[in-house]
């Protein structure tokens, strides 16, 4: 994953927002993680999901 | 019987047994063994064969009646017997015992006439005494023998029957002879017949190499008037009309040939080979087949061959496969008269003996590639070409096919061609030094478009004379090298101008400042006609310095638009307000005015002083962090942001860094920890590592790129770029001066 998956992600980010959904990104790879820390989302804008309960509408506590 | 002497009797067994040696054929033993017997035992007789399914089948008659033999000998050969008649030879076939009528009676003959007609014909023969012998052979019946006298005053007696007997055993011989001689001859005929109708060529030799039997189209195949012209020839004079090649074009000779093999008992595997007839230079592609046959007692009785025409599919074949390897060669690089000399090379000795490609240079038609299979000959034709350079006004040859767009083919070029050609008396010379045989120029063209070149195949030493299917195969091939030259000159305009793109997104250079030192790298990636997505900047700005490194996402034209807007929206915030936060939200503004999502990803810093020390404040936004080399360690430094163009308000935050004397920062994207190795990416450890002890701004980018060097794996996917910055111990005194100072630079790969 790179820049351009980064871009797809944001653009179907804002995709779903506009629609009034939210979208949620399932914890991958460290190595991923780490692509997504260094791209920077801002906390208002969560993406990854916590856990399946969270997917599935729960708190994911 | 008062029928003759003894010495006669045995004179006409030892004639009949004569008659048995099965030399004669059916009908002609028939007749003489019936001019035997009559008058010399007979006045009447006649002879029949009985076929497999119990057929009689008259074979012949004789009368001795001077003055009705004809009509009655006639009649009787239509006769066909009573088959129940209670006498006579149905009756003595079914019994296999012969039958003696002493005294024939009217009666008798009523019981043996199937008509009234017959009946006249039977009291015609004018019979006293009859005989009716079934003839038997090899333990079986093969026809019956019908005797009587009477015109003669002869009668039969028990004696005559027995004689009879006898007579007739050497007449079942002689007769089952002719029909076995009869069988095997039309079976020779009918086979005879079959090969000499075989659309494939069929020899067959003795194994001393006499060619006994040929065909009609082994005479054809082998370019002889006739098949008796081919029997005539011995094996090796039917060679000598011929240069006969393998698949590979090794010349082979008469005892390499699968027929020559197996008369040595040798395997004789198949063998296909290329056949040049001499006396027209006509090609043909030939598969050989021979096949031993042996005596019952193992020995060598003959070589059967049969030869195969496989000139239209072997020519259908090569044409392919020239045509797909030349076609291989061709788009593997754009080094166009490289592939034009490898593809040239795919052509001999399979296509012709000389291959040839001119391409146009303005006023001149230069050769740019040759290929024959002995060099030592490229080399004389090529050092006649670097004093005699071709021109296109050249009234002949290449250069009247490039003018006129028109293929040439000449097949055959004697002395009248050569004539013709107005060709310089060294031309003449070397044109006849290479014993020229046939050649073809087609131009190097596209579509519509005027030819830039000219491809030229030329037959020599192998004598093959050139045709028509030649022609269109050389004029694909010279379609095929012209779309491979256009396509390269396109490519390299497209590089050229990829490359003119790339540079204006990159300073000229980096400028000098006071205080610091600074190194760069950039690596592009992919096609070399393809603008990539990083880029870096330095420039100055009220207080310091603006060092910049981005990164677009994609690659080509799109990419290189949103670089230039990146990089000089930047610039001019970045300059205008002297803050680096300030100057990315102006950038993050401007790319979310773009139609489509823009993305950048940006590491800046402003490079200040004060009081004599260095301060760095360095913005990260949706990039990797930037290292802090100090004293044998290093550190990433940065606060993560989003990327600019993704978010209204990406928060992005100055980390600032108090840098000592021999301090470095460096700057990078992606494309560096993004390296692919054998087995995992390059990464953040392996950078630090790299980095840590780094001894300056210079040494930190040639320690990236070498590393880089060594782990990459394949071809990578991304650009990479890298910038160093390095606070020197003391500041220049000439700190201002354009073009002096500190900055270094390592030339981009």
């Amino acid at each position: 994953m790179d820049t351009s998956g980064l871009r797809l992600v944001i653009s179907q980010q804002q995709r779903a927002k506009a629609y009034g959904h939210r979208f949620v990104v399932v914890p991958g790879s460290d190595k991923v993680r780490r692509l997504f820390q260094i791209a920077g989302f801002p906390e208002e804008h969560v993406l990854f999901a916590g856990a399946p309960t969270e997917l599935a509408g729960g708190d994911g506590a | 019987m008062s029928a003759g002497p003894e010495g006669d009797r045995f004179a006409l067994l030892a004639a009949a047994g004569e008659v048995a040696d099965g030399t004669l054929l059916l009908a002609n033993t028939a007749a003489r063994l019936l001019g035997l017997v009559v008058p010399g035992f007979a006045d009447v007789a006649t002879l029949d064969s009985i076929s497999p399914d119990g057929e009689l089948h008259r074979l012949g008659s004789r009368v001795d009646a001077p003055r009705r033999r004809e009509e009655l000998e006639a009649a009787l050969l239509r006769r066909r017997p009573l088959p129940d008649a209670p006498v006579g030879l149905p009756r003595a076939i079914v019994s296999t015992e012969s039958q003696l009528l002493v005294s024939v009676t009217d009666a008798d003959l009523h019981a043996i006439a199937s008509s009234d007609e017959d009946f006249e014909l039977l009291r015609a023969l004018e019979l006293r005494s009859a005989l009716f012998i079934p003839l038997r052979a090899r333990g079986r019946t093969v026809g019956a023998l019908a005797l009587g006298v009477g015109t003669s005053g002869r009668s039969y007696d028990q004696d005559d029957l027995r004689f009879a007997e006898v007579l007739a055993g050497r007449i079942a011989l002689a007769l089952d002879n002719a029909t076995l001689s009869q069988t095997v001859t039309g079976l020779e005929r009918r086979l005879e017949a079959t090969l000499t109708n075989l659309a494939e060529a069929v020899l067959v030799r003795e194994p001393s190499g006499q060619i006994v039997f040929a065909n009609s189209a082994a005479a054809g195949l082998l370019n002889l008037q006739s098949a008796q012209n081919v029997v005539d020839a011995t094996p090796q004079q039917l060679m000598d009309l011929y240069d006969v090649f393998d698949e590979d074009g090794r010349r082979l000779d008469l005892a390499d040939l699968p027929s020559s093999r197996a008369g040595q008992g040798e395997e004789a595997a198949p063998l296909l080979v290329r056949n040049i007839i001499r006396s027209t230079g006509e090609e043909r592609w030939l598969l050989h087949k021979a096949t031993p046959v042996f005596d019952p007692d193992g020995s060598l009785s003959l070589i059967v061959s049969v030869i195969e025409d496989l000139t239209e599919v072997k020519r259908a074949e090569l044409a392919q496969r020239v045509l797909a390897e030349a076609g291989q060669e061709l788009s593997s690089s754009l080094d166009y008269e490289r592939t034009l000399q490898r593809a040239a090379e795919l052509t001999v000795p399979r296509l012709a003996d000389w291959c040839a490609v001119s391409m146009r240079q303005g006023d001149l038609l230069p050769q740019v590639a040759l290929a024959h299979v002995d060099i030592g000959k490229v080399a004389r034709v090529r050092d006649f070409e670097a004093r005699h350079p071709a021109h296109l006004s050249d009234p002949t040859g290449a250069a009247e096919v490039v003018r006129s767009g028109e293929p040439l083919l000449i097949p055959e070029i004697n002395g009248e061609v050569l004539a013709g050609a107005a060709l310089t008396g060294e031309e003449l010379a070397l044109a006849r030094e290479l014993k020229l045989r046939s050649v073809i120029v087609v131009p190097l063209a596209i579509a519509d478009q005027p030819p830039i070149g000219a491809l030229s195949l030329a037959t020599a030493e192998s004598g093959r004379r050139l045709g028509e299917a030649d022609l269109a195969l050389a004029s694909e091939l010279g379609r095929r090298a012209a779309i491979a030259v256009e396509n390269a000159r396109l490519y390299g305009e497209l590089s050229d101008i990829a490359t003119t793109l790339q540079r204006s997104l990159l300073p000229p250079d980096l400028p000098a400042m006071p205080g610091f030192r600074m190194a760069s790298l950039y690596r592009a990636a992919g096609e070399q006609n393809e603008v990539g997505g990083d880029f870096y900047d330095v420039f100055e700005v009220p207080g310091g310095w603006m060092v910049v490194v981005g990164d677009v996402a994609g690659r080509g034209a799109e990419a290189a638009a949103l670089t230039s807007l990146s990089r000089y929206t930047f610039r001019t915030a970045g300059k205008l307000l002297g803050d680096p936060i300030a100057a990315l939200e102006q950038l993050n503004t401007a790319l979310r005015e773009s139609p489509a999502l823009s993305l950048v990803s940006v590491c800046c810093m402003r490079l200040r002083t004060a009081d004599g020390d260095a301060y760095a404040d360095l913005v990260l936004a949706g990039h990797p962090p930037a290292y802090h080399v100090r004293r044998g360690s290093s550190r990433p430094v940065g606060v993560f942001a989003p990327f600019l163009g993704a978010y209204e308000h990406g928060g992005w935050e100055a980390t600032t860094i108090k840098l000592e004397p021999g301090d470095q920062l460096i700057l990078y994207t992606d494309g560096v920890i993004d390296t692919v190795g054998v087995e995992e990416r390059f990464g953040e450890e392996r950078l630090a590592r790299t980095l840590s002890d780094a001894t300056g701004a210079a040494d930190a980018v040639r320690r990236i790129e070498r590393a880089l060097v060594e782990f990459a794996h394949g071809s990578q996917v991304d650009d990479t770029a890298v910038i160093a910055v390095e606070r020197t111990f003391r500041a220049p005194v000439e700190a201002h001066a354009p073009g002096l100072g500190d900055a270094a630079r390592v030339a981009p790969n």
